[in-house]
C-alpha cells in the first residue's frame, strides 16, 4: 500500500474515525485506568490539608464551550470541599457564563448535602469585571 | 496643547506605579491601588464600545440587505433579549442575580450552541493535525513525537498501552521543554511590552493620540 495515499485520505474518513473514537467509550465504557497528574494530586492534597471551617475561593473562568470538559473537575472539587466542611466562595471573571454555570453547579452539588446553608457554607460573589487588571 | 496635556497625563500616570513600587508609603500605595481600580473602570468601557460597534455594523448590514443579513437580525434579537433579561435579573433577581428567562435561554440555547461549536472543533483539529504533523525533517519529527506523547498522555488509553508511563512522560514534556519554550516567548513579549510602555510614557510613541496637532 502506498504510504503517500494515507496523507491524502478524505477528511470525512478522519471525521468518522474521530466520531467512532468518541462514541465507543460513551456507549460502552471500557474501564481504562485513570492516572492522576501532579497538579491534580497537588490540589487534592491541599484540600485534604485544610481544616473544617476553612474557606476556599473557586473562580469559574471558563465558558459553556469547555463546560463538558471542565465541569467534572469542578464538581469533584466542590464535593471534596463540602464533604470536609470546607466553606466555598464562588466567583467568575470570565464574562461568558462562568458565574451562571457556577451557580447551577453549586445548587446541584449543595443539594446533595442538606445541612449546607447559603451565606454560611457557600456564597456566590458573582461576576467580577476587570479580567487581567483585576 | 491638545497633545501636551495627554502626554503629561500619560507620563504622570505611567510613572506613578514605578514610583509607588520603590516608595512603600501608605499614601503612595493607596493612590496606586486607586489607579488599579481606574484601570478596571476604563477597561469596562471596552464593553459598551463593542456593543455600539456591533449594533452599528449589523444595523447597516440589515439596512443594505448585505449577504447573510437575516443572521444579523438573529444576532440583534439575541443581544436585545439577553441584555433585557440580564438587566432585569440584576435589578429584581434572587441571590443568583439572573432572571429565570435569562437562565432558561442561557442553559438551553447559549450553552448547547457554544458546546456544539467547540465539539465541532475536535473534528477540524483532528483533520488539520493529521495533515500538518508529517515527519518531513528532524524538527517536524520531534514535534510529531511530542504531539503523540502529549495526546496519549492526556487520555487513559495511553496509560493502558504503556502501563501508566505515558502520563508522567507527557507531564514532563509539558512541565520542562514546553514550559521553558513558553517562558522564553512570554519573557520576549514582556520585554517588548515594557519597551513599548517606556516609549509611550516618555512620549516617543504617540500614535495613540491620533493624527493632527
Amino acid at each position: 500500500m502506498d504510504i503517500q495515499k494515507l496523507l491524502y485520505i478524505d477528511r470525512r474518513i478522519i471525521y468518522l474515525l474521530v466520531a467512532i473514537g468518541a462514541l465507543i467509550p460513551i456507549i460502552k465504557p471500557i474501564g481504562l485506568p485513570v492516572v492522576p497528574t501532579d497538579p491534580v494530586q497537588g490540589l487534592f492534597d491541599k484540600l485534604e490539608s485544610l481544616s473544617p471551617g476553612d474557606a476556599v475561593i473557586i473562580s469559574y473562568d471558563y465558558g459553556p464551550s469547555s463546560e463538558p470538559e471542565l465541569n467534572p473537575m469542578s464538581e469533584a472539587i466542590l464535593r471534596h470541599c463540602f464533604t470536609r466542611d470546607i466553606r466555598v466562595m464562588i466567583m467568575a471573571i470570565f464574562p461568558l457564563g462562568g458565574v451562571n454555570m457556577a451557580i447551577r453547579q453549586v445548587e446541584k452539588i449543595a443539594g446533595e448535602y442538606p445541612d449546607l446553608v447559603y451565606g454560611d457554607d457557600f456564597v456566590n460573589l458573582g461576576y467580577k469585571e476587570g479580567d487581567r487588571p483585576l | 496643547m491638545r497633545r501636551t496635556i495627554p502626554l503629561v497625563l500619560t507620563f504622570v500616570v505611567g510613572m506613578y506605579p514605578v514610583f509607588a513600587f520603590f516608595v512603600p508609603h501608605n499614601a503612595i500605595s493607596d493612590m496606586n491601588q486607586r489607579l488599579d481600580t481606574y484601570l478596571v473602570i476604563v477597561a469596562a468601557f471596552a464593553l459598551p464600545l463593542g456593543v455600539v460597534n456591533l449594533v452599528s455594523m449589523n444595523l447597516n448590514k440589515i439596512k443594505q440587505k448585505k449577504s447573510g443579513w437575516p443572521y444579523s437580525i438573529v444576532l440583534m434579537a439575541g443581544l436585545v433579549v439577553m441584555a433585557y433579561f440580564g438587566v432585569i435579573g440584576v435589578i429584581t433577581g434572587r441571590y443568583t442575580g439572573f432572571h429565570p428567562t435569562f437562565e432558561l435561554l442561557f442553559e438551553h440555547m447559549v450553552s448547547p450552541l457554544q458546546a456544539t461549536m467547540f465539539s465541532l472543533l475536535a473534528f477540524y483539529v483532528a483533520s488539520a493535525a493529521y495533515r500538518a504533523f508529517r515527519a518531513r525533517n528532524l524538527e517536524a519529527t520531534i514535534l510529531l513525537i511530542a504531539a503523540i506523547v502529549v495526546m496519549l498522555g492526556r487520555i487513559p488509553f495511553g496509560d493502558m498501552l504503556t502501563g501508566g508511563n505515558m502520563t508522567p512522560l507527557s507531564e514532563w514534556l509539558m512541565d520542562k521543554p514546553n514550559a521553558a519554550a513558553q517562558r522564553g516567548i512570554i519573557i520576549g513579549a514582556a520585554l517588548g511590552a515594557a519597551s513599548m510602555s517606556i516609549r509611550v510614557i516618555l512620549g516617543i510613541e504617540t500614535t495613540y493620540l491620533g493624527k493632527g496637532e
